[in-house]
């Protein structure tokens, strides 16, 4: 599943005048390959991975992917979770659309895969926050995406739940065949989870690193803070 | 047992005070008879049938206005949440209505609708129609958007975003705007009785008051605030089961 992105663009009408939030983008993601997108705060990230998404329409540009449109999963930098429903209905919502069908043992083995069997009847108020981004992530694993875009998700966890979200995130990329597009401002992050760093600077695309290293990574080898060094000086 | 304490606290000082002032006769016994004189009234009331009759009387006016109400205020409310052309259309004629209280309008009513039933129901739908009205318009409208996203992003189509998603959202305004509803029901009725009605607990306190009996007023006046009491009790019970979600948000795992 090839996405191309030719001359993509994003403008937004403000009262100031038109702030460019994508500059023309052209960029090919190959299928089943794991991106990580790092870039400063109101870089553009946001707009390119919504666009990605069809949350919103670009303002000139065409996207395409090829052989055919892809189901595409969305996992939003906050939960998000509807808070009457409870954590397994949150995870099944998808198949309210009718889209994604409630199979068996889909469900259970979702819970099972992101540690919440136990919490399977909690409500959202009563989940901490990684439990409550484990259940979102449920959520759009539960439609069996085949392009996963991810926004800042871990942004707001402490260091040893977002430890342990980027092993289940990276368990799944090696189990099941997913194209990963995933948002970040935490340069490590970008480098411990993705095959390829693209560097967003002012709404543009400024730098493509790949980083052929084994899984799992170690953050203070060598390489890695190599990679650092060269994308913070492409970010600053 | 510490906050049932601090719950019959005030009641039971006031209990004490017009006990007092019964007593030492502060007030004429024609205006403030005493709380014995008024308990025993209450009990002879309750063993002969009155009391229960006309409370009954108003509790089926009460439920039959309320339950119309809801069925046009809660579907208009969600239908204007959803359409802003519909609600742009509606809204004149609705900010107008909204601030003619029902009982100004009974001369009115009782025009149209004649002395019976029916112009006690319109009043009861009047009373509780607004706040029906406003509150489920309002819980569609304040839906959080973020949780609409998340709709589309799983491409649901418009219809399941209202049903599995707005709506739900809504249920917390449209119970309170249920209770609000419902306390307006009351009042409202008092009044409708207290002009025309040949029964009613309405009825009752202003036959007591032509008879100069203000112990069966005070009778029907607590009546009416223990049985709203109790009613609105019952809700706040519907209300739980009803939101699960917000009863156990203080139980952190």
């Amino acid at each position: 599943m090839t996405i191309s992105l030719i001359n993509l663009a994003k403008t937004y009408r403000t009262k100031d005048g038109e702030v460019v939030a994508l500059a023309p983008t052209v960029l090919d993601i190959a299928p089943y390959s794991f991106t990580t997108v790092v870039g400063k705060s109101g870089c553009g990230k946001t707009t390119l991975l919504r666009l990605l998404a069809g949350l919103e329409g670009p303002t000139s540009g065409t996207l395409t992917f090829l052989p055919h449109r892809p189901k595409i999963g969305f996992v939003f930098q906050e939960p998000r979770l509807m808070p009457w429903l409870t954590v397994s209905e949150n995870i099944a919502f998808a198949a309210l659309s009718g889209k994604s069908p409630l199979s068996g043992g889909k469900l259970p083995a979702l819970l099972d895969m992101l540690s919440l069997t136990a919490f399977a009847n909690a409500y959202p108020s009563q989940l901490s926050g990684g439990m409550a981004q484990r259940t979102a992530l449920g959520r759009t694993l539960f439609q069996n995406p085949d392009i996963i875009l991810m926004d800042e998700p871990f942004g707001s966890l402490d260091y040893f739940t977002r430890k342990g979200l980027q092993e289940t995130l990276l368990r799944l990329f090696k189990q099941e065949k997913k194209t990963i597009i995933f948002v970040t401002h935490d340069v490590e992050e970008a480098l411990i989870l993705g095959e390829r760093v693209l560097i967003m600077k002012k709404g543009s695309v400024t730098g493509d690193v790949d980083v052929n290293l084994p899984y799992p990574r170690d953050a203070a080898s060598l390489e890695l803070l190599a990679l650092r060094r060269k994308i913070l000086s492409g970010i600053e | 047992m510490k906050r049932l304490g601090k719950n019959i606290m005030l009641p039971a000082l006031l209990l004490l005070a017009w006990f007092i002032a019964a007593r030492f006769e502060i007030f004429s016994p024609y205006l403030l008879p005493s709380p014995q004189k008024t308990f025993s009234v209450f009990w002879a009331l309750l063993l002969d049938g009155t009391l229960a009759r006309h409370l009954a009387v108003s509790l089926l006016r009460v439920v039959g206005g309320f339950l119309c109400s809801c069925l046009v205020a809660m579907p208009l409310g969600l239908l204007c949440g959803r359409s802003r052309v519909l609600h742009d259309f509606l809204e004149p004629i609705l900010e107008f209505l909204r601030h003619v209280p029902p009982l100004a309008a009974i001369p009115l009513i009782i025009l149209w609708f004649g002395i019976d039933e029916a112009s006690k129901l319109v009043v009861i739908f009047l009373a509780s129609f607004f706040p029906l009205f406003l509150n489920t318009y309002g819980g569609i409208r304040n839906c959080d958007p973020k949780l609409l996203e998340v709709g589309t992003s799983l491409h649901f189509s418009a219809w399941q975003k209202a049903r599995y998603i707005q709506l739900p959202a809504a249920v917390p305004s449209i119970l309170i705007g249920l209770q609000l509803a419902l306390g307006y029901s009351w009042r409202a009725l008092i009044g409708a009785e207290l002009i025309a009605a040949s029964s009613g607990i309405g009825y009752m306190i202003l036959d007591a008051e032509q008879m100069s009996r203000p112990d069966v007023v005070l009778v029907g006046l607590f009546s009416i605030g223990i049985l709203g009491g109790l009613i609105n009790k019952v809700f706040l019970r519907l209300t739980l089961h009803l939101l699960p979600w917000q009863s156990k948000a203080d139980a952190k795992l």
